[in-house]
């Protein structure tokens, strides 16, 4: 599946950035167009691997390239208002090669989480592409006010896209790691997911082609129907040819001889099923409760030997169960040479989400904290600067 | 077992050392001597060369106190000149001769004589027999010493490499085709022109042999060429081989790396 990705704020910059790395250096072929937009001059500086023409620094005659201060009303403002220069940086898109638009931001912050929503709608009104989002939600020890930004741009961004997928930091922060390199990891998680679930239909030259086939219409009609999405992923080593001691040293792997056929149909079929169960139990990008998903992908990757469709058949037969949808679709995504076999599980129009409700929630109670704290601020300055009996004037 | 081997060796000492203290009594026990000569390195046939050679030490080993001096030469139409000298090195008296031999010169010490100079001049003899190494020659002079009682010693001989311009050139040929060869490490082929080269020149057939010695030469010269060649080609090779092993290796340490699996 071809991506037009576009990053907005700094948290979607720098994914976009990252994905257009594991791009190049896994070979996917998944990025075919990458933008970044910000209204934070130093954000766009950082990018390493996104063109220089493809960054676009909004607002700088509002904010003059400082970024909008996790204010998310003025970053969608913003976002509005210069849209017309981020559809500049969307021309140079071959649109006709690119399969959906994926718009990529944290919502916890300002620029992204204001602009996204407002690119999405602009995007959806110009291309009949779909566009999806990829929201990144704020931890929970963030704050509220990140919170309350979030939780207010969820509620827009699920509507003006086609679907929504979402990463929750929360689910995915552990103690003890600086920020850097807390956050590097977690984009890495974010990559790896997306890359292996929308690289399974790209079928690059002289590639594995899969037995049955998970065409980027498959992933399109998994999220057609909106609503929000989340993930799931796991996988196992296995032995590769390249650690394969037994059997096949450089010799048949320059042939191409493979003696993994003798491999056991039992223990491989295990392995699918037990592999799909980790994947839809174990830490979604978004945790909720599977069984009020509406359609659902099994994606199984890796080397050929060690995919077969009984496992592969029997794990979507297991994910109909658990999510009582009927509309269940999967396939392989052959990967040679790969040392590990992984399932990817896309949800999609999952309903039951405790972390939402808890997120909108500590929204509601930040926001009327806001609005309080703001009425008595009031009244405690005018306590402060006047006298007691108010014997004092001002000056003019 | 160990001491009779002992003595076997303690003998072959022993007469080891008895043998060079022989040597050494007899070694001072040189005949006439021979002094300053003068003879030309080498002579073109039909020039014109002359010979000087000093004799001293002429009444030892063995001990005469008269004899006669004699002589034999190759070069044509020869004269011969013998100058005697006493003791302070004045001359004293003088005989010519002339004809390829000459005899009769009477040496004895009751006429003060103490040193010999014989001088001869003649025309450098025609090649009877060419041959390449060693140099084809003729005998310059020989000298002779003649007891009263007959018989005689040799006491100096002189042998003068000689040439025709033809057979000159013939040779610098050879010589230039040799160390061509020599430098291209001996090649078979090469070699075997060589020596045909070298027969045709000791069979007197000097345009032959400057050819061959011309196509040897060249032989030569082709061989350590495609010696060089080899040699670069396989020098070229070591190098393809050696920078294919790198690539070979980075490539294999890249795929081992887990860097481009897509799912690692």
């Amino acid at each position: 599946m071809k991506l037009a990705l576009i990053g907005f704020g700094q948290a979607g910059g720098k994914i976009v950035d990252k994905f257009v790395e594991y791009d190049s250096e896994k070979n996917t072929d998944i990025v075919r167009a990458a933008v970044a937009v910000n209204t934070a001059k130093a954000d766009l500086m950082g990018l390493e691997h996104i063109p220089e023409n493809n960054r676009v620094l909004i607002g700088q005659s509002r904010v003059k390239g400082h970024g909008v201060g996790a204010d998310n009303e003025l970053g969608a403002e913003i976002a509005e208002e210069d849209i017309d220069e981020v559809q500049g940086a969307i021309d140079s898109i071959p649109v006709h090669e690119v399969d959906a638009f994926l718009v990529i931001a944290g919502l916890g912050g300002g620029t992204g989480s204001g602009g996204s929503p407002v690119l999405a709608k602009h995007l959806k009104r110009i291309y009949t592409e779909p566009v999806y989002g990829l929201g990144i939600l704020p931890g929970s020890d963030e704050g509220g006010i990140y919170t309350l930004n979030a939780a207010r741009s969820f509620q827009t961004f699920v509507r003006e896209v086609d679907n929504l997928l979402v990463f929750d930091n929360d689910a995915w922060r552990k103690t003890g790691e600086s920020v850097s390199s807390g956050y590097e990891e977690i984009n890495e998680e974010i990559v790896k997911r997306f890359g292996i679930l929308f690289g399974a239909g790209e079928v690059e030259e002289g590639g594995e082609i899969a037995e049955s086939v998970v065409d980027s219409s498959e992933i399109i009609n998994t999220l057609t129907g909106g609503g929000v999405s989340t993930v799931g992923y796991a996988r196992e080593e296995v032995e590769s040819p390249s650690n394969n001691s037994s059997g096949g040293g450089l010799l048949s792997r320059l042939t191409g001889d493979d003696d993994d056929d003798q491999l056991d149909t039992a223990h491989t079929t295990n392995r699918i099923t037990s592999l799909v169960r980790k994947a839809a139990l174990g830490r979604l990008t978004l945790p909720c409760e599977i069984d009020g998903a509406e359609r659902a992908l099994l994606v199984m990757a890796g080397p050929p030997a060690h995919l077969n469709r009984k496992g592969i058949e029997r794990g979507r037969k297991w994910l109909e169960e658990q999510t009582g949808s009927m509309e269940v679709r999967g396939g392989d995504y052959p990967v040679r040479g790969s040392g590990f076999v992984a399932s990817v599980i896309l949800l999609s129009g999952v309903t039951n989400v405790p972390r939402i409700k808890e997120l909108q929630q500590v929204a509601i109670e930040a926001q009327d904290n806001i609005d309080e704290i703001r009425e008595e601020s009031e009244d405690n300055l005018n306590d402060l600067i006047q006298d007691d009996d108010d014997e004092l004037e001002s000056l003019f | 077992m160990t001491t009779t081997s002992w003595n076997h060796s303690s003998r072959l000492y022993a007469v080891l050392a008895v043998c060079l203290l022989l040597a050494a009594a007899v070694a001072p026990a040189a005949a006439v001597s021979v002094g300053e000569t003068d003879v030309p390195d080498s002579a073109a046939v039909g020039s014109e060369v002359s010979v000087t050679i000093q004799l001293t030490e002429l009444y030892r080993e063995p001990s005469l106190e008269e004899w006669e001096l004699a002589g034999s030469t190759e070069l044509e139409n020869p004269t011969w000149t013998v100058v005697f000298f006493d003791q302070t090195g004045s001359k004293i008296g003088q005989e010519s001769f002339g004809g390829q031999e000459f005899s009769g010169a009477t040496v004895a010490a009751s006429d003060d004589i103490d040193q010999i100079e014989v001088q001869l001049r003649g025309t450098v003899p025609s090649v009877t027999e060419y041959t390449y190494d060693p140099h084809q020659r003729f005998t310059a002079a020989t000298l002779e010493q003649v007891p009263p009682g007959g018989g005689s010693n040799e006491l100096a001989s002189e042998e003068v490499p000689y040439f025709t311009e033809d057979s000159q050139s013939a040779r610098s040929a050879l010589d230039a085709a040799a160390s061509a060869i020599e430098n291209a490490g001996n090649p078979n082929e090469a070699s075997s022109t060589f020596d045909l080269a070298v027969n045709a020149y000791e069979s007197g057939n000097f345009d032959n042999a400057r050819q061959l010695a011309q196509e040897a030469q060249n032989q030569a010269e082709r061989a350590q060429q495609q010696d060089n060649r080899n040699q670069l080609i396989l020098m070229g090779v070591g190098a393809l081989l050696v920078v294919g092993l790198v690539a070979g290796g980075f490539l294999y340490w890249r795929s081992q790396q887990d860097s481009n699996d897509r799912l690692g």
